[in-house]
Formats: structure tokens, C-alpha cells, sequence
């Protein structure tokens, strides 16, 4: 210190060389983001092709050789570039010289990335103009606590050129083993930090001059492993699933004039069995300007192959789901290339499975991270915009970074309610189309299959079984399709007849106060006309009108009983007693002689039923036998006999008509059986009178409470008879239903 | 009777309401229709109606829209209560004239859901499907007698005016009952208890149907009936409500039996009856009643709410709902063939539990 001459002494900072071990080894934390440094340091240098080696890796020790033909350094570059510690090069230069490339690698650490694998670092450059190339050897081992960083040197040579032009970077005792496994793994991870597929810009004004250009990314990466001097290449590529997505969706900016524009999206279906093809826009904002570099695609996948059409397999789900656990995901892209960690594996930057196990089943298709394979790509010129943290591990985030994930999120949620709504309407579209029919189709096909294949290996002799009892196979499907389609026929008519009675009751007290009023007008008549000529016509008249109203009556008794919905055992006297007078004056018009004889006197209560089916199943029987004495030319006659053995209930119902032909007894209760002959002109009252469904409908309401019918042998005098036998209410319901 | 009596009615239904109108509007009666907007409108028109003799209500007013597409929004038995809260009321600017309220239903099932002071609003119910165009001329004749009665009642109120009898010759528990009312009570309630608890109940007087049981006579067999009962002029009842319901009173009956014989009427099996009344009224045509299946005596006496044929008590098992009958008042019954095979059991519905438990053990 020299204070007379008035001269201050000055001080700078000096730096440890431990330094250098801290930037390498703490900074760059992964071997994986080392590797990538420098084969982005490459990629800067506008190679095409890059060489990884990796020599002698089994055990730590080995040495790794990355091997490139970019642009090489010349001697100023390596001093001024290369040995300067966080130089301004990048920041001066961020686009190559050559291909214009955006420069990957800006911070300036690649070199530090060197330091973290190995012990010991040689650099061979050369450039395309000059003759000769140079040669730096680094011991890394020479920087140690204590010393000055910068009194640390090495030496420079020249040596011959090894090839035109490019950087080799040889890095010798490597710290970790290298297995073959650890070395693909960097290869995929390597592969993956290059955007798989360069999208093209889809602005009108954007300029559209080398960014990112195709021609820009022709970047080859081989890696290869040695071991005992016999080298193999390490084989993968990233796989391409987006021919087999089911819908992709894509967002990209649009610019317009001055600077304005939006963001659009398209969701186009791929293997979707149903078409999507929506194209729309929207903005974000006051912060539009910060999407002008994004542009994005995600190919959407499920993994069941229900919603696909015939091009993708259930095999291919079955890779494409496996493979999604690696290379599937979001991925983000900067300049062409990877930013880490979005999309990796428990990386959720998007939200996406958070949104998805939160939301309830309104949008219910799979929606999480699992079911893309995407990457955004994202444009930044100068670098400005994204920023890359320290450790090249995620961008910072700023306000682009938070715009562009609404605009991609906000994409998502619009794709996701599309693809939904289209699922959505397949699915019950499903239920339709894949009705029994299908199903039986499909099992026909399956089960054929499978005995084609046991066919091929069977001697031939037993082929001529196999033949037999395929047909037998075909003969059965081919009974259940029958009886299936009966079941929708009988089905489909059951819903028109429910319909129709439904409507019946709607109007059925209308009809009935309009019917009771006419009778009023007839009154006053019988005051006006006195001969007797016309007192018959009035009592005739009063006699239609009066049927009329009991008929409707009727209805309306069942409609009401049919509401209520309970079950309650039956008093099967007074239910045929009800019954009785409610045909009463169509016995009267037909001339029908009605009896009904109870075998017991004490009170018969059937199990518990519903009140309204008994009006049904005895109707039904009157309708037949009405229609049986009508075609017989006799004076009709009906009789009920009711009656308890133990715990059963039975009644039969006879008739005198013409009685039923031997042949026809097994088949009259199957649906659609009918012997009935055209009643009138009107189709479609023959079609729901004569419509065949009455006595199968009367079973199997009999048959529900497990009772039975079927046709007994009648009294004498009389031809047919039904019998039905249904159970008895046990002390237990009688207790409980209060009776 | 010239005056004309006129009856108002509402309903909802403006096509099915002129028919129902046209077979009342006969004989000295006239119905007309009275329409309204509102619950306030009707009743207010009602009070405006200075020659209303009675009213008919339809009980669904709410179903229909009526001609100017209104709907209306509450049922008959709503008139109908605020008409009686405004009958008993002496307040003259609230207050409305005494008369009978007539209830017009589509279905019997109306008797279930009308609770029991539901169905105190109301003289009369008629069911629709009962309107038969011969009908009207007995429900007019019922409904005459009914505006009648509320007329006679609100002028004279003395008991014996009003039913022709001697009160010395009845219930005793009835005059008083019945004074009680005549003194305090409105019209209506009046005429209601007099109509539902001494005309339509056989007690004092009986209907023809019961008269023809105790008489042993098969009526509907008897061409000598009628005479018979032209005999019976003397105990015929004359009092209120007589135009509508011909009624005798047992009282006279058994006094004018005991001029043919010593032996009470109960006590004769019909046989034994028919022999004194064709020897006595010398008119051959009258036959004896045959009992019901299952019936043992020939003491008729009451008449079976299913069949509605003849029998003695004996033979008949108590009907339900009647626990609460006035001293005056005979039970109704019905056979054991009735019970046993629910024969029209509307009409009856239900046997009292005594009655069951007797029917069980017969079983």
C-alpha cells in the first residue's frame, strides 16, 4: 500500500479455482443435461451430424467422445469463446452462422457440462479455411481449492486436421459407469430433446424466413457404445404414434395486420369412427402478442379400441399405452429443442391431471397426461421471451410462459367438451346399433373362428365332426336370433298398445261427462214425444248412450286402479265380483249368460298383486271367450269357478264357444299367435284386437306372481276352459298389509 | 206447484253442462248457469241472486278452461263452504239466503274422499252416470222438495207443522234434539239432520222397500201392491221432504196393523202376514217373500244393502260406520249370502268387526 505518493491501490476479485468444480458438478445436475449441452453446443455450431461414443463405459473410468461437423472453432473462437468463462458470445450471436440456426445452448455452461462427466476434456477443432486444427487438453483435477482460477493453464497445440471441419470433444476418465441401458437411455432422452416434427407456421404475415426451418433441422444423432474395441451402434428413434391417434388438436397463432391476432385452434379426428373437424379462434386479452410463438400439437389417444375405426388395433393401444409412460406426455420445445421437465414423467405443467381426477363425471372421457403425445413448439428468436433457468431445467416463469399455458389449456378444455360430446353421442348411439343382434353376430364370428382354428389341427377324420358340429353351432344362433327378434317385435307392439292406452286415459273423462250429459238433452223429449213409437227410439238411444258411458267407465276404473301403484293381496271374490259388473251390460248386449260358483265360502286372498292385473287377465279372457261364442252361433255362456287347494288359488273360466283346436293349445299363449279372423275393415283395429299379444301378456303377468295357466278340461255344456292357479296370500302378508 | 223454482248451477265444463242443464230445466224448474272468473266473482254473483232456490255444484271445477279460457282454480265443495259460512252468519252485508246445495259427481268414488264435514256441505250428491233421461224427473221432483223444505223450515218453526205429526207420538230424544236446532240453528243444518237422520235412515219412518218386508210382501211379485199401499194412506208421512221421499211411519203402521190382529207384525213370519192382509184388504195378489240363500227366517224386517231383498235381522250382519247411530235409528244390514260372496259391496263396503268375526266363524 502506497499512500504517500497519493496513489490508491487497487484490488479486484480474485477466483477460486474451486469454482470451477462447483459450476460443473453442482450446476449441471444431470449427466443427461450434460450430454445434451454439448450436443446442443453442436447443434450451434450447425452440425448435422453428431457422434456419441461411448468407450469402455462398463465400469467408471471409461471415455465418452462426442464428435460433430459443425462449423468448428478457429483459434479466437476457442480463446475468446470456448475458454471464457460465461462469455457474451451467445448473447452477441444467438443465431448461427451458417444455417441461422436460434442457438440451443445460451448460457454459456456447456463446457462446465464437460467438467461434471469426466476428469479430463480434449478439444480438437478446425475450421473449413484453415489447415490445421487445434488441440486443448483440460485436466479438471488441476483446478483445486485455493488456487487462482485464472493461473491455471493448459496447453494449445496444432496438430493435423482430423476432418474438414467440426468440434471433437473427448472426455476421458469418465466419473459414473456407463451401461448399455444407462447409454439408451440417454439416447432416447437425447432424441427427445429434438422436436420430433417441425410445424409449419400457419400465419399470413409471420416471417417466414429460417426459424426452425425444415432444412434447419437435418441434426442426426448416433450414439454408439465400444467395448474391447468392438463398437455397436445404439439402435431407437422416437416413435411416431401420431398415425394412430384418434383426434389431434393443434393450436397456432394467426397474425393479422399491425401486430393483431388470434389464437386458433383445430380438433380434427384421426381414427375416430365419427368425423370432427372444428377450426376456431379466440384471444387472450391485452396478452396476445406474448402467443405469437406458440404453436402446438397433441395427438389424443384412448386406450380402448371401442371409438376407433378399423385402422387401429387393440395391439397398437396396447404399445401406444405402454409407450406413452416415456415418450408420451406434453412435451416443450424451444427452438427446436427440449425443455426439461415439462412432460416428463410426474410433470403435470399443464394441469392436466389434476383437472381430470377433480372434475365429476360430466366430461368423462380419460384426460390426463397419459392420453397425449404433443409438444409445444416455441419460437424465440432472440431469446427474449422464454428464458431457460440456470440449469437449463425449466423456463422461468414469466408472463409468456403463463399466457401460453392458458392459451394451451384454455384448447384443451374446448377439445376436450368436442371430443366428449362426439364420444358421448357413440355411446348411445352404441346402445342402438350394438343391440342384441350385434352381439350375436360377433359371438357367431368369434366362436366360427375358433373352431376354424381347431379344425386346423384335428386329423381329418374328426374334421367331418367338427363340420357337424358347426352347423348344429350355427343352427342355435340362428333359433336365438329368431327368438330375439320376436322379443323386439313383441316389445315394439307392447309400447304402441301402452301409448294407446295411455292416451285412452287421458280422455276417457271427457267422453264420459260428454256421454252423461246427452242424456239430458233425451229428457225433455220424453215430456215432448208421447207416442210410443217414439218412447222406444229414446229408450233405444238412452240404452247406447248409457253402454257408452259404462264403457268408458271401465277405462277409467283401470286407469285410476293402475295408479296406484301398491300391491295388496286380493279378495278373488270381490275381484270377480268388480269384474262382473263391470261387463255387465256387454253380457246384456251379447246375450251372454255369466255365472260364477265359489267352491269355499271363506274368503280366498291371492299373494299380493296388483289390483289392475287381475282387470287385464280377466278381461282378456272375456275378449277371447266373446269372440269364440260370436263365431259359434250359439246363446253364450260364461262361467267362472273359484276356487283353494292348500295354498294355491285356482279359477277357471269357461266358455261355450267354439273352443280351441287341439293343435293350437301349446302356441296359444306365444306371442303373436292369433287365429282371429278379420272383425272388421279397419286394419289397425285388427291389428291391436286380433294383435296376439292378450293371452301371452296374460301369462306372463300370471307367471310373475309364480302362478300358472293353461287349458283344462271344461264342464260338460261348456267347450273351453282356462285354468289359472296363483298362490295365496301366507298369514305373514295378511298380517302385514293389515287384513 | 206453478211458481217456478230456480236452481243455479256451475261447473266447468261449458259442452257436458247444457245437457245436464236441459234435463233439469223441466217441470217448474229451471237451472241456469252461472259463470265466473274467480272464487270472489261467483260468490258474489250468488249473493246477488235474489230468486235462487237452490244450487248445483259441479265437484270439478278446476279441470276444464272454461269458455273464455279461464281456469278455474278450486272445487265445488270450496263454493259450497264459504256459501255455508256465509248462511250461518248474521252479518247482513256477508250473509247469504238459506238453501240446498246439490253436489253433481263423476264417480261414486266421491262418497270416499268427501270427509264427513265434507259431505255436511251438501244435500244431495248425484252421481252422473245416475242421470238417465227418465231420471230427471224424479231428481227434479227431489229437487223441488228439497227448496221445499229449506222454505218451509226458515218460515215455520215449529216441529210438528213442520214433519204433521204429533210430537207426542215420537222419539222423545228426537223432539228435543230436533227443538234444540228449530231454536238456534240455521236452515240448512236443520233441514240436513231432519233429512239425513229421520227421512233417509229407517227408524220412525221407513221407505217402501222396508214397508213391503215388514208386510211380508214380495212387492215386486204383487200386482195387489199399490192397492195395498193405498190402504196405508193414514200412516203415510206428510211433512217436509215428502214430495221427494214417500215415507210411512211405523208408528202408524203398527197401529193400523193392530186393527187387523193382536200379534205384532215382528213377531209373524211373512206367510202369516200375507194370510191376514189378503183376508183383511181382500186383495188375492199378494206373495210372500221367499227368503234369501242362506237365510233361515221369515220374519223380514229390514231390507239387505247388497241384495237389496228382504230378511230378518237374525239373518243379516251389521254394516260398518255404525257406531254413532241416535237412539232412533235402526241398524242396516246385510245377508250372509251378500257378505259371503261381495255382492254389491259398494253399497255396503264393510261389515262392522262383531259382524266379521261372526262371518269368519261361519266360514
Amino acid at each position: 500500500m502506497n499512500d504517500v505518493n497519493g496513489q490508491i491501490e487497487e484490488i479486484g476479485f480474485s477466483i477460486d479455482a474451486g469454482l470451477i468444480d462447483r459450476l460443473g458438478r453442482e450446476l449441471v445436475g444431470r449427466a443427461e443435461t450434460a450430454v445434451s449441452e454439448l450436443i446442443k453446443n453442436a447443434y450451434d455450431a450447425d452440425a448435422t451430424n453428431v457422434d456419441v461414443d461411448f468407450i469402455d463405459t462398463e465400469n467408471s473410468g471409461g471415455t465418452l467422445i462426442i464428435s460433430d461437423n459443425g462449423v468448428g472453432m478457429t483459434k479466437d473462437k476457442l480463446v475468446t469463446g470456448f475458454m471464457r468463462i460465461s462469455s457474451s458470445d451467445k448473447l452477441e450471436n444467438p443465431i448461427s452462422e451458417r444455417y441461422h440456426r436460434t442457438k440451443a445452448g445460451r448460457k454459456g455452461i456447456g463446457r462446465f457440462a464437460t467438467q461434471r462427466l469426466g476428469e479430463e476434456l480434449v478439444i480438437i477443432t478446425q475450421v473449413l479455411n484453415e489447415s490445421l486444427a487445434y488441440k486443448i487438453v483440460i485436466e479438471w483435477n488441476k483446478y483445486i481449492v485455493n488456487k487462482e482460477l485464472t493461473n491455471i493453464k493448459f496447453p494449445i497445440t496444432t496438430i493435423e486436421k482430423q476432418k474438414k471441419e467440426g468440434t471433437t470433444i473427448i472426455i476421458k476418465g469418465l466419473r459414473e459407469s456407463w451401461s448399455e441401458n444407462a447409454i439408451k437411455r440417454i439416447y432416447r432422452y437425447i432424441l427427445d430433446l429434438l422436436q420430433p416434427d417441425y410445424l409449419q407456421p400457419k400465419g399470413i404475415h409471420i416471417n417466414n424466413d429460417n426459424l426452425n426451418s425444415k432444412k434447419h433441422q437435418t441434426f442426426n444423432v448416433r450414439f454408439n457404445k465400444t467395448v474391447d474395441s468392438i463398437s455397436k451402434t445404439i439402435l431407437g428413434k422416437s416413435e411416431d404414434v401420431s398415425e394412430k391417434a384418434l383426434v389431434c388438436i393443434e393450436g397456432y397463432f394467426k397474425e393479422l395486420d399491425d401486430n393483431k391476432g388470434e389464437f386458433y385452434y383445430e380438433i380434427c379426428s384421426k381414427n375416430l369412427i365419427t368425423q370432427i373437424n372444428d377450426i376456431d379462434s379466440f384471444t387472450i386479452a391485452d396478452n396476445n402478442h406474448l402467443l405469437k410463438n406458440i404453436h402446438f400439437r397433441f395427438y389424443y389417444f384412448i386406450y380402448n379400441p371401442e371409438h376407433y375405426n378399423g385402422n387401429v388395433s387393440k395391439q397398437d393401444l396396447n404399445n401406444i399405452s405402454k409407450l406413452s409412460k416415456n415418450s408420451g406426455r406434453i412435451r416443450l420445445y424451444r427452438n427446436g429443442f427440449r425443455v426439461l421437465p415439462y412432460g416428463e414423467e410426474g410433470n403435470d405443467w399443464l394441469s392436466l391431471d389434476i383437472r381430470y381426477s377433480g372434475k365429476s363425471g360430466l366430461t368423462n372421457i380419460p384426460w390426463s397426461n397419459n392420453n397425449f403425445f404433443g409438444f409445444v413448439q416455441i419460437t424465440d428468436k432472440n431469446g427474449d421471451a422464454f428464458e431457460e433457468t440456470a440449469s437449463r431445467e425449466g423456463l422461468i416463469e414469466n408472463k409468456a410462459l403463463e399466457i401460453a399455458i392458458e392459451a394451451i389449456q384454455r384448447t384443451l378444455e374446448i377439445a376436450k367438451k368436442r371430443i366428449s360430446s362426439e364420444i358421448n353421442k357413440l355411446k348411445t348411439e352404441d346402445k342402438k346399433v350394438s343391440s342384441f343382434d350385434k352381439k350375436i353376430d360377433d359371438l357367431e364370428k368369434k366362436i366360427d373362428k375358433q373352431i376354424d382354428q381347431i379344425t386346423s389341427f384335428v386329423d381329418d377324420k374328426e374334421k367331418g365332426k367338427i363340420v357337424e358340429l358347426k352347423a348344429k353351432i350355427v343352427e342355435s344362433f340362428n333359433i336365438v336370433k329368431t327368438l330375439n327378434q320376436s322379443l323386439i317385435d313383441e316389445i315394439s307392439m307392447l309400447r304402441i298398445l301402452a301409448g294407446m292406452g295411455l292416451t285412452i286415459g287421458e280422455f276417457t273423462h271427457e267422453i264420459r261427462n260428454l256421454t252423461n250429459s246427452i242424456r239430458g238433452y233425451l229428457s225433455p223429449l220424453y215430456n215432448k214425444l208421447n207416442d210410443s213409437d217414439s218412447i222406444k227410439l229414446l229408450d233405444d238411444l238412452d240404452i247406447s248412450v248409457s253402454y257408452l258411458s259404462k264403457y268408458a267407465l271401465n277405462f277409467e276404473q283401470i286407469i285410476s286402479s293402475n295408479s296406484q301403484r301398491e300391491l295388496k293381496p286380493l279378495d278373488l271374490k270381490n275381484v270377480i265380483s268388480q269384474f262382473s259388473n263391470s261387463i255387465s251390460k256387454d253380457l246384456e248386449r251379447q246375450f251372454i249368460d255369466f255365472n260364477f260358483l265359489f267352491v269355499e265360502n271363506e274368503k280366498i286372498y291371492t299373494l299380493p298383486m296388483h289390483e289392475s292385473e287381475w282387470y287385464t287377465i280377466l278381461l282378456n279372457m272375456y275378449t277371447n271367450s266373446r269372440k269364440a261364442i260370436k263365431m259359434s252361433d250359439k246363446k253364450g255362456e260364461i262361467k267362472i269357478v273359484v276356487g283353494k287347494n292348500d295354498n294355491i288359488a285356482f279359477l277357471e273360466f269357461m266358455d261355450n264357444g267354439i273352443g280351441i283346436k287341439v293343435e293350437y293349445r301349446d302356441r296359444i299363449f306365444d306371442a303373436f299367435f292369433t287365429t282371429s279372423t278379420s272383425l272388421s275393415e279397419n286394419i289397425i283395429v285388427n291389428d291391436l284386437v286380433g294383435s296376439g299379444l292378450g293371452l301371452k301378456i296374460v301369462k306372463d303377468i300370471i307367471e310373475s306372481y309364480k302362478g300358472k295357466i293353461y287349458i283344462d278340461d271344461p264342464e260338460s255344456n261348456f267347450s273351453t276352459c282356462f285354468r289359472i292357479e296363483i298362490p295365496v296370500a301366507t298369514d305373514k302378508q295378511l298380517d302385514e298389509y293389515g287384513y | 206447484m206453478n211458481m217456478a223454482i230456480k236452481f243455479y248451477y256451475i261447473d266447468d265444463d261449458n259442452e257436458a253442462s247444457n245437457g245436464y242443464i236441459t234435463g233439469f230445466s223441466q217441470n217448474d224448474l229451471i237451472v241456469e248457469k252461472i259463470e265466473g272468473n274467480d272464487f270472489d266473482t261467483i260468490i258474489s254473483i250468488i249473493k246477488e241472486k235474489k230468486d235462487i232456490c237452490g244450487l248445483i255444484l259441479d265437484h270439478k271445477l278446476d279441470e276444464i278452461s272454461m269458455s273464455n279460457g279461464i281456469h278455474l282454480k278450486f272445487r265445488g265443495t270450496s263454493i259450497a263452504q264459504e256459501i255455508r259460512n256465509r248462511q250461518v252468519s248474521k252479518d247482513t252485508d256477508y250473509n247469504i239466503t238459506d238453501f240446498p246445495i246439490i253436489l253433481l259427481s263423476a264417480t261414486e268414488n266421491i262418497k270416499n274422499s268427501l270427509d264427513d264435514s265434507g259431505k255436511d256441505l251438501f244435500d244431495l250428491l248425484i252421481i252422473k252416470d245416475d242421470l238417465s233421461p227418465k231420471s230427471y224427473f224424479k231428481w227434479i221432483v227431489e229437487l223441488t222438495s228439497l227448496f221445499l223444505a229449506y222454505k218451509k223450515i226458515s218460515e215455520i218453526k215449529v216441529l210438528e207443522n213442520l214433519l204433521s205429526v204429533k210430537q207426542d207420538s215420537l222419539d222423545f230424544r228426537f223432539v228435543e234434539y230436533l227443538s234444540d236446532l228449530i231454536n238456534s240453528k240455521p236452515v240448512h243444518v236443520i233441514s240436513q239432520f231432519v233429512f239425513k237422520h229421520l227421512i233417509l235412515r229407517q227408524g220412525m219412518l221407513i221407505n217402501e222397500n222396508t214397508l213391503a218386508a215388514r208386510l211380508g210382501i214380495d212387492k215386486e211379485n204383487s200386482s195387489d201392491w199399490n192397492n195395498v199401499l193405498g190402504n196405508l194412506n193414514e200412516a203415510k208421512y206428510e211433512g217436509v221432504f215428502s214430495e221427494g221421499w214417500e215415507c210411512w211411519w211405523m208408528f202408524k203402521i203398527n197401529y193400523w196393523w193392530s186393527g187387523f190382529s193382536k200379534k205384532p207384525l215382528r213377531t209373524l213370519s211373512s206367510n202369516e202376514r200375507i194370510e191376514i192382509i189378503k183376508d183383511k184388504l181382500q186383495l188375492p195378489e199378494v206373495k210372500p217373500i221367499e227368503k234369501l240363500p242362506m237365510a233361515d227366517s221369515s220374519h223380514f224386517w229390514t231390507i239387505c244393502k247388497g241384495t237389496n231383498k228382504p230378511i230378518d235381522e237374525i239373518d243379516g250382519l251389521i254394516i260398518s260406520g255404525q257406531s254413532n247411530l241416535y237412539p232412533w235409528q235402526e241398524y242396516e244390514y246385510v245377508s250372509l249370502n251378500a257378505a259371503v260372496n261381495n255382492i254389491n259391496i259398494e253399497n255396503w263396503k264393510d261389515l262392522s268387526p262383531i259382524s266379521k268375526i261372526r262371518l269368519s266363524e261361519f266360514q
